[in-house]
């Protein structure tokens, strides 16, 4: 078989040869390690940089602009290539054999560097790694459904059902995001779909909110289950460093029984409500 | 629900935790009483007579609630003065000794009276200690007196770090283990050479026995005597039985589970009284204990609360035990560690899995009692042992008790081979004091003949053999650091330094096998080795056990001498962003105006985080080291090496000036085998990928982990699944040992409150590792409010 540098042949999702761009660049803010969060067992999560919204309860706002960036001392992101990016992944593939763990593509908006992202997961899929992606599915369906089948998991975010919120909070229109969610239920592949949402208060809390989102997620058959997560202000330190105001100033984590009570309203229409 | 045993078990724990330390001077001052008895006949002959007269004239005592008896003391918790090791250690420090920082032990006016007339003169130039420092090689004393090693640990107490044989002591009992000396007596002939010495061992076995039985019968009359006056129905039935376990055992074979644990008990105080040694072992209580269980619960005589009551009893007795040793000895191991260590799971002798009931009971005693002491852990098989013991282990670990710790059963199944143990034996390993390896009633070793200071020899290297904090010439000469060309000839400067240190504790190693051989008989503790008996030698004797592992070195500061040899390699030779003058020059000046070449240095890659950049030469470098040591001989064995500095890595840094890892001048070094403090920042897969990069397996006498974790990491069920698939990946990768600290609601507020005691906690935050003590108040309160909903989550879950 014919090898070009730094790309292999290979097969394809659908049994056609496929190269992977190992040589391709993209933007990442970082590669957290042995992450308990963010799908099943040990973890690295390759969190790229940029993304298209601006949620204002963002908790890491460095990884909103597209671009490398430096606040003081630190410098947050960097341009690196798909080879680089699985040489770290690799390190811990006995932690994720042991674990049933493996990678997660994060962000950002993975989808924002489509090809990037794509070359990385068909890479796990090479190597038998598990692999999970963190999206709020703002793209193109194109892109999406290149994606989807290097993934066994896909976690997408489901923020508010309400279009006006959407873009005032979140500052793009929801429709692409929920045709999008509606296209991946039908969509071919043994991948899981999680829905999750950010229970932030004031904005999406509210019994009409969250029977909106319980009832859009109770249309999609496929749906493992939905996530409620509480809203915590973790990177509050992090607007500061960069400069940039906190628009939800004053807004507290909601407490454990507000939390059971948005549960149980989802739960309504979702009986898998975690 | 609270089970009912466990009100004897406060009570208890209460009453330990009342109980101050005090000194003991009495089992000295009984030595003496011996010793001058029997002037001028073998020493092995004095020695067994002054343990007889201590076993004879020692106060002893029974507490309230206790089912388990004994001490090794004239009351419990006390530390022991072995006046033939070291008489004259206290000598200094009479009137200190009460109230100085690290271990204080209390000393009544009259106990200073009775050191000083009844026992200090008598032992001056007679004691190891005395002998060691009047003959102690030249090259030794500088190298000791510059810090570069400590050397006088086992001057100041005997050698312990070693498992008797438990099964021969609770199946033969101490009578018919006297049975076999006297029968060996009776066929050897005074004519023979040899044999003369060999009488002479056995008398003195003889007599400890008679010392060992003649204790445990004072006690059964103690506790008859007590029974006598018990106006308490149950209690007074609770000292009959006591008295009636105290009449059998240990003479006799024990016959139940109690009887069991009791003369495990009286064998392990009286090998105590012997030396004051640390970490006489406990070995694989499960295996040695199992019998007696099941033959009582078959019968109807025990029921399992039973059992975790007198395992809850025997974990209280032990933790009573506590080791002397002098102010500075002190500094190096703290907090009167006794290191009594006990391990459960396993394989049998099949390959199977050694697993029982009582494993998860002494996980659980751990659980109950909550003290230090003993040193529990899980030799754990990957392949073998059930996940259901895992998991016990990690509930006890999320407990934050940071016991049991876990070992790779293979990893020391290896170093047993490495240290000449056939695979046919090997199996059967325990783990011994802190992470040693040894094998019950077979294994004569030193754990930690000397410390070797890691960083002095990064220091040497770059300063021409010279010390920077006392400015004398230390070790040998290796040259001006600027005519090094490349990192090679750097490296290969610090070996030399190395070569030059092992060299020099070999012969130091050399002298104490002397007068150990000579002044150090022990024939309480070789009635626990079957090989002494056979060949009529004491254990201090070469070829007395059945394998002599050699003198043991601790090898101290590895993160340091990685680090540093990393950064001078990043910042000289392969970035070049400073030259060997600048980076000197900055070192000599503890960095002080040449902050931004600290910078640099601390900006170098580390050792703990899977990069390649610093641990490029963690195997090169440990490799060399042992490689080092096992090209010397000793009278016992190979020298063998270890890396558990137990808190060493303080006083040592002590005697290092500024390192290229960045690290400051007087500051500590790193512990163990895990990476400097706030410098592992990738998580704890990462760390432990560069701690596979250290052959484990060679370093026999052990290799420390001590991982610090978030509570968030091991909450809830998940939690208990991580912690799981860490250790099983632990096990995969090599890596020996491993024992997590859990990083507790209490450390949070602590560093919130105290910052600067906290400066390398290093946190998760959403996504990213920081600083604790650096993170805003808000954001800090955040994350110790996840801990809160983390129980709360917790107990939901539970329903």
């Amino acid at each position: 078989m014919k090898r070009q540098k730094n790309g292999a042949f290979r097969k394809g999702a659908h049994g056609a040869m496929v190269m992977i761009d190992n040589d391709r660049e993209g933007t990442v803010l970082r590669i957290e390690r042995s992450s308990i969060h963010d799908g099943d067992g040990f973890r690295t999560v390759v969190f790229l940089k940029g993304c298209p919204l601006c949620c204002q309860w963002c908790s890491t706002p460095e990884s909103q602009k597209f671009e490398p960036e430096q606040a003081g001392e630190t410098r947050y992101g960097s341009r690196m290539k798909v080879e680089d990016v699985i040489r770290e992944i690799r390190k811990d593939s006995l932690f994720f054999f042991i674990s049933t763990g493996g990678v997660t593509i994060s962000g950002g908006e993975p989808l924002a560097q489509p090809e990037f992202t794509k070359a990385i997961l068909q890479n796990c899929k090479k190597e038998c790694f598990n692999t999970a992606m963190e999206t709020t599915f703002f793209a193109s369906w194109e892109q999406i459904s290149s994606i989807l089948p290097y993934l066994n998991t896909v976690f997408v975010d489901l923020k508010l059902v309400s279009r006006e919120k959407h873009i005032a909070f979140c500052g793009v229109d929801n429709e692409q995001i929920l045709q999008n969610l509606l296209h991946t239920n039908d969509a071919e592949g043994n991948f899981r779909l999680i829905v999750r949402t950010p229970i932030v208060p004031g904005v999406n809390d509210s019994e009409e909110e969250l029977e909106k989102i319980g009832a859009f997620a109770a249309s999609l058959t496929r749906l493992r289950h939905i996530q409620l997560l509480p809203y915590h202000r973790l990177g509050t330190g992090t607007y500061q460093k960069l400069g940039r105001p906190y628009l939800l100033e004053g807004v507290k984590s909601p407490s454990a029984g507000e939390m059971e009570r948005c549960r149980a309203t989802v739960r309504r229409f979702v009986e898998n409500t975690v | 629900m609270e089970k009912q045993y466990m009100k004897r078990i406060e009570a208890l724990r209460e009453q330990y935790l009342n109980t101050r330390v005090d000194m003991d001077v009495y089992n000295a001052k009984y030595l003496t009483e011996g010793f001058k008895e029997t002037e001028g006949q073998p020493w092995i002959i004095q020695k067994a007579t002054g343990f007889y007269r201590q076993c004879e004239k020692k106060n002893i005592y029974i507490q309230e609630h206790e089912l388990l008896v004994g001490g090794p003391g004239f009351k419990p918790r006390c530390g022991i003065l072995c006046a033939d090791s070291s008489a004259g250690i206290i000598a200094a420090e009479l009137d200190t000794i009460s109230t100085r920082p690290f271990d204080p032990f209390y000393l009544s006016e009259e106990g200073k009276k009775v050191y000083q007339e009844e026992v200090e003169d008598y032992w001056k130039n007679k004691c190891l200690l005395d002998r060691w420092r009047l003959l102690a090689p030249k090259d030794m004393e500088t190298l000791r007196n510059n810090g570069a090693i400590f050397i006088d640990r086992k001057a100041v107490r005997g050698y312990g770090e070693t498992t008797p044989s438990w099964n021969r002591i609770l199946q033969k009992g101490i009578l018919g283990i006297r049975k076999e000396a006297e029968e060996h007596l009776a066929a050897l002939d005074d004519a023979v050479p040899g044999d003369l010495e060999k009488m002479f061992f056995y008398k003195a076995e003889m007599i400890a026995c008679d010392g060992i039985m003649l204790l445990a019968k004072r006690h059964a009359a103690l506790a008859e005597e007590q029974a006598a006056a018990c106006t308490d129905e149950a209690r007074r039935a609770e000292l009959l039985k006591i008295a009636a376990v105290c009449r059998n055992v240990p003479a006799n074979p024990a016959q139940s589970f109690h009887e069991a644990c009791q003369s495990i008990l009286f064998y392990e105080f009286a090998i105590f009284m012997e030396q004051n040694a640390s970490s006489y072992n406990l070995g694989r209580l499960d295996q040695y204990l199992y019998p007696y269980y099941q033959a009582d619960k078959a019968a109807g005589l025990l029921d399992d609360e039973g059992a975790q009551e007198l395992f809850d009893c025997m974990w209280i007795k032990i933790a009573e035990m506590s080791l002397f040793q002098d102010e500075i000895t002190a500094q190096y191991a703290a907090g009167y560690c006794i290191t009594v260590q006990t391990s459960c799971g396993g394989i049998d002798q099949y390959g199977n899995d050694a697993t029982n009931e009582l494993s998860y009971m002494m996980i659980q005693a751990t659980m109950d009692v909550k003290f230090k002491e003993p040193n529990l852990a899980v030799t754990y098989s990957l392949s073998k042992n059930p996940d259901a013991l895992l998991r016990k282990a990690v509930e006890a670990i999320g407990m934050g008790l940071t016991m049991p710790a876990v070992y790779s059963n293979d990893v020391g199944l290896r170093m047993m081979q490495n240290k000449g143990v056939p695979l046919s034996e090997a199996w059967d390993w325990n783990p011994c004091g802190c992470v040693e390896t040894n094998l019950a009633g077979r294994m004569k070793q030193y754990t930690d003949i000397a410390d070797i200071n890691l960083g002095a020899m990064v220091e040497f290297a770059l300063n021409d053999g010279v010390s920077r904090i006392t400015g004398e010439r230390v070790s040998v000469s290796t040259g001006d650091p600027k005519n090094f060309k490349t990192f090679t000839d750097f490296f290969n400067a610090v070996k030399a330094h190395i070569d030059y240190a092992v060299d020099v504790i070999t012969s130091g190693n050399q002298l104490l096998d002397y007068l150990s051989m000579n002044y150090r008989t022990v024939p309480a503790l070789s009635l626990g080795f079957p090989h002494c008996m056979e060949v009529g030698k004491d254990y201090s004797q070469p070829g007395a056990t059945k394998y002599s592992c050699g003198g043991g070195v601790i090898t101290v500061g590895q993160a340091d001498i990685v680090n540093s040899l990393a950064a001078v390699k990043y910042l000289i030779y392969d970035e070049k962003k400073l030259t060997m003058e600048q980076l000197c020059t900055a070192l000599a000046a503890d960095f002080k105006g040449y902050e931004d070449v600290q910078a640099m240095c601390l900006a170098a890659p580390k050792y703990g985080n899977d990069d390649e950049r610093a641990d490029f030469c963690v195997g090169e470098v440990f490799t060399h080291i042992i490689d080092q040591f096992e090209k010397y001989d000793t009278k016992f064995g190979k020298m063998t090496c270890g890396m558990l500095p137990v808190s060493g890595n303080t006083p040592i840094g002590q005697w290092v000036g500024a390192l290229p890892s960045g690290r400051n001048a007087l500051t500590p070094l790193t512990d163990g085998i895990g990476a400097t403090g706030g410098t592992d920042v990738n998580g704890p897969t990462a760390l432990l990928k560069s701690v596979s990069r250290i052959p484990h397996a060679r370093f026999t006498q052990g290799t420390q982990l001590n991982m610090k974790v978030e509570p968030e990491l091991l909450r809830g069920n998940d939690g208990l699944a991580h912690g799981m698939n860490l250790l099983k990946t632990l096990c995969m990768l090599d890596v020996y040992h491993a024992q997590f600290n859990v990083v507790d609601r209490e450390t949070l507020l602590d560093a919130q409150q105290y910052p600067e005691k906290h400066r390398d906690l290093l946190i998760r935050v959403a996504g990213y590792t920081a600083f604790f003590v650096e993170l805003g108040k808000e954001t800090q309160d955040e994350i110790i409010g996840r801990t809160e909903i983390g129980s709360w989550d917790g107990k939901g879950c539970c329903g």
